[in-house]
């Protein structure tokens, strides 16, 4: 009976083993096909381009290379890991011509190349010297006005930087994307505290600055306290910060007119 | 017997040890059974004196209790004191914008106890005038009363700065942070929920209506249905422990009747083709269509009870009218379904019943003036009108009606504009309670100091203060009141109201 359970455990272990190890049979590397999961959806992308040489250029697309008369043949094919061509399955996702060799042309070994991570422009943090101005950031369209967070800067309130140069629709557009980026600190402190702060305007920023001290909540509100301490927007009027029985968050800028609740607000 | 063996066996070892184990949880078990026995063990006050109701009128949002009730000196001969240095002037210098003028204003004449043990007619305070609304039908008939008038015939009674609270709070303390104050202060889901419960120290559970129902319910209950009733989707108010008496919900004010027998069944028992026999037909459907595991079992009972009860009041109330008539609001539907369940209370059994009724938008950040008085007045209207419904079902001596709300608001506002600005959220506000057998026409509790910046304010700072009143009155205090008056004793108030060792206010002989 015991020889038999070991028997048993062994069967089991070897199941194991072939459920997650490479298929030693497959004909097709895997390093060949990278998948990526998009919404559930398995999807084969082409393997990375073959390199270039050294003049810069991509090796002769198998297309060129085909002798004249012989029918294309559409096939992607790619090198195994012993150098001999093989037919891929049928790709429609594949269309770098580079991956259609043919013959015993030389073959570039191809390997697996991960792409290049997405580079993340991060917003440069606010300068706090008074009275400093900045152009606006290069790049955007004449007219519009992007946060740079330095330009609007303001330590009290009588110290309000203007920048004469932008039109006032620039200047709602920065007005909105300031209050977003205030809704954003309190959900990200409903996220990690599981409610959101609530009292006057003053107690909340002591509230999310208790929570997060972080020299990152700091600069964040650094550039947009006045000296009660109260978040203000870029006309300096404190933010109406206020969340329902529902716990739906609600931050309105009085806008351009100074006026709660008036027409011109910003809010969501 | 099997001697005890000092070298055990597996087998022996695995048995003693969940014959331990089974020890330590019947002991656990017994402990929470001889809790639970004090809580429905004694005998209930309410088996011999007759019926009882309370009524909760839950303001959401946080009612503006500052200009529901105000400061006004009227001398003997009728003339308002306004000028510099009156409370008025104070009021209106604090308030600004959102200041009502004195000329609307409907002064009251409430009683101060004096030294010989009785009671001075004082005239320091009027009403916010929407109170004196009563509400008049098409015909130009008065239908009812208002809350003012109502007030000054020693029917209702106003309870100064109630509010949640840990325990008793200082300016100093709440400042220092000397003491626990309740948790999220200024929240409105937390606020109302602390209100409703009362427990301002623990996370919601159970509301204090639910527990006085869970303790009362034997005496005073019924199997037909629960005495926790609200006419206003499920109320915080009414959660108990005791799963036989939750609280049965009428949906805003109105109990469905077309599940009845004469509308969706026919004489031999079909199905009629009209869209009450279609939805009768549904709701049997999945009644006996199987239901997997416990969970599904549970909610096919609790199903059939809901279509039970609701076919069971369906039934009472059926081709019932007031006898007076209602003003159609919000309000005044869900008061009219409570006084047809009064009037009815014979017919459902019950000695006693809570009701829960609610009435939204008093969060008033914005247009401020117009929003708070067409909501006072449409509370005046409807209450005014129940009280006189129970005047003729002759029961006004038995139903206590009650306001409770968020919290109350800031008393400077939070803007410049007479028309667009309000208030922000406060801490305490004023109550109003209403009943035959109230000790009426008196302002209970204490009222704060209307400074902002004061000694009363959660902020010591003129300059900054928002007027934000710590309560003199807590939660705890106002419903133990009125629990006692239901038929509660005073072991059974303790158990209901655990917190309650922790206040002596003074001054709270409402009822």
């Amino acid at each position: 009976m015991t020889k038999f359970r070991w028997v048993l455990y062994g069967l089991i272990l070897i199941g194991v083993i072939l459920a997650f190890a490479p298929n030693p049979f497959s004909t097709v590397p895997r390093e060949e096909f990278g998948s990526t999961q998009e919404d559930g959806a398995l999807r084969s992308t082409p393997s990375a381009p073959a390199p270039r040489n050294a003049n810069g250029d991509l090796p002769p697309s198998g297309l060129s290379s085909m002798p004249s008369g012989d029918t294309q043949d559409t096939r992607r094919t790619a090198p195994n890991s012993a150098g001999k061509v093989q037919v891929l399955p049928r790709n429609d996702h594949a269309t770098d011509p580079a991956q259609v060799v043919t013959g015993t042309a030389q073959i570039p070994q191809t390997t697996r190349v991960r792409a290049p991570a997405q580079v993340v422009r991060k917003r440069p943090p606010p300068d706090l010297t008074p009275n400093a101005t900045t152009p606006p950031v290069t790049g955007s369209k004449p007219g519009t006005f992007a946060m740079s967070g330095k330009s609007e800067i303001f330590v009290g309130t009588k110290q309000l930087i203007r920048t004469p140069n932008v039109k006032p629709r620039g200047r709602t557009v920065a007005a909105s994307e300031q209050r977003i980026a205030v809704q954003n600190s309190l959900y990200e402190f409903q996220r990690k505290n599981r409610f959101f702060p609530a009292g006057e305007n003053a107690e909340i920023v002591k509230q999310l600055l208790a929570k997060d001290p972080s020299a990152t909540m700091i600069e964040q509100l650094g550039g947009m306290l006045n000296d009660k301490q109260e978040l203000v927007d870029v006309w300096g009027k404190p933010y109406f910060i206020h969340t329902d029985i529902n716990n739906r968050l609600e931050v309105r800028s009085s806008g351009p007119d100074g006026l709660l609740f008036s027409d011109d607000d910003l809010y969501e | 017997m099997k001697r005890f063996s000092t070298n055990p066996t597996r087998r022996d070892f695995i048995g003693r040890m969940l014959g331990g184990l089974g020890a330590a949880g019947m002991g656990g078990t017994m402990a929470q059974m001889s809790l639970m026995n004090q809580v429905y063990a004694s005998t209930p006050a309410c088996s011999d004196d007759g019926y009882k109701a309370l009524v909760c009128i839950f303001l959401n949002g946080g009612n503006d209790a500052n200009n529901m009730i105000v400061p006004l000196e009227v001398s003997a001969g009728g003339a308002a004191s306004t000028g510099a240095g009156s409370s008025y002037a104070a009021y209106q210098n604090s308030r600004g914008i959102l200041a009502l003028p004195a000329s609307e204003l409907l002064p009251i004449t409430d009683k101060v106890s004096n030294a010989a043990g009785g009671y001075d007619d004082s005239n320091e305070w009027a009403f916010h005038r929407a109170l004196g609304d009563q509400f008049i039908t098409e015909e130009g008939v008065a239908s009812g009363k208002s809350i003012h008038s109502l007030f000054q015939d020693g029917r209702a009674a106003v309870v100064a700065n109630v509010g949640t609270l840990v325990g008793p709070t200082t300016q100093s303390q709440f400042l220092s942070n000397g003491v626990e104050v309740p948790p999220q202060l200024f929240s409105h889901s937390d606020q109302s929920a602390q209100w409703q419960s009362s427990l301002c120290d623990q996370p919601f559970r159970t509301g204090w209506g639910g527990r006085i129902a869970d303790m009362l319910n034997d005496c005073a209950g019924t199997p037909n249905v629960s005495m926790a009733m609200s006419m206003s989707g499920f109320g915080k108010l009414l959660i108990g422990e005791n799963p036989s008496v939750g609280q049965y919900v009428a949906n805003r004010g109105k109990i469905a009747a077309f599940i009845g027998n004469e509308q969706s069944l026919t004489s031999t028992g079909a199905y009629t083709d009209n869209l009450a026999g279609i939805m009768r037909r549904g709701f049997d459907i999945e009644y006996e269509r199987p239901h997997a595991g416990i969970l599904g079992e549970s909610y096919r009972d609790l199903f059939n009870q809901t279509l039970s009860k609701t076919e069971f009041l369906g039934g009472v109330i059926a081709g019932e009218t007031n006898i007076n008539l209602f003003p159609n609001s919000s309000l005044g539907n869900q008061l009219s379904l409570v006084a047809k369940l009064i009037s009815k209370r014979e017919t459902i059994g019950q000695k006693r019943q809570i009701f829960f009724c609610s009435l939204g938008s008093w969060d008033t950040h914005s247009k401020h003036l117009e929003s708070h008085a067409a909501l006072l007045s449409e509370l005046s209207q409807a209450v005014g009108v129940f009280y006189k419904e129970l005047e003729a079902l002759n029961v006004e001596d038995d139903v206590v009606s009650f306001t409770t709300s968020d919290f109350g608001r800031t008393y400077t506002p939070n803007g410049d504009d007479a028309v667009l600005s309000g208030s922000d959220h406060g801490w305490g506000s004023h109550a109003l309670v209403v009943g035959g057998a109230l000790n009426g026409r008196q302002i209970f509790g204490a009222m704060p100091n209307l400074t902002p910046g004061g000694p009363d304010d959660t902020s010591n700072d003129a300059s900054t203060s928002r007027g934000r009143w710590i309560p003199t009155t807590s939660v705890d205090e106002y419903a133990a009141k009125l629990a006692s008056w239901y038929g509660l004793s005073s072991e059974e108030l303790n158990t209901v109201f655990p917190n309650l060792n922790r206040f002596s206010s003074t001054n709270l002989n409402f009822l």
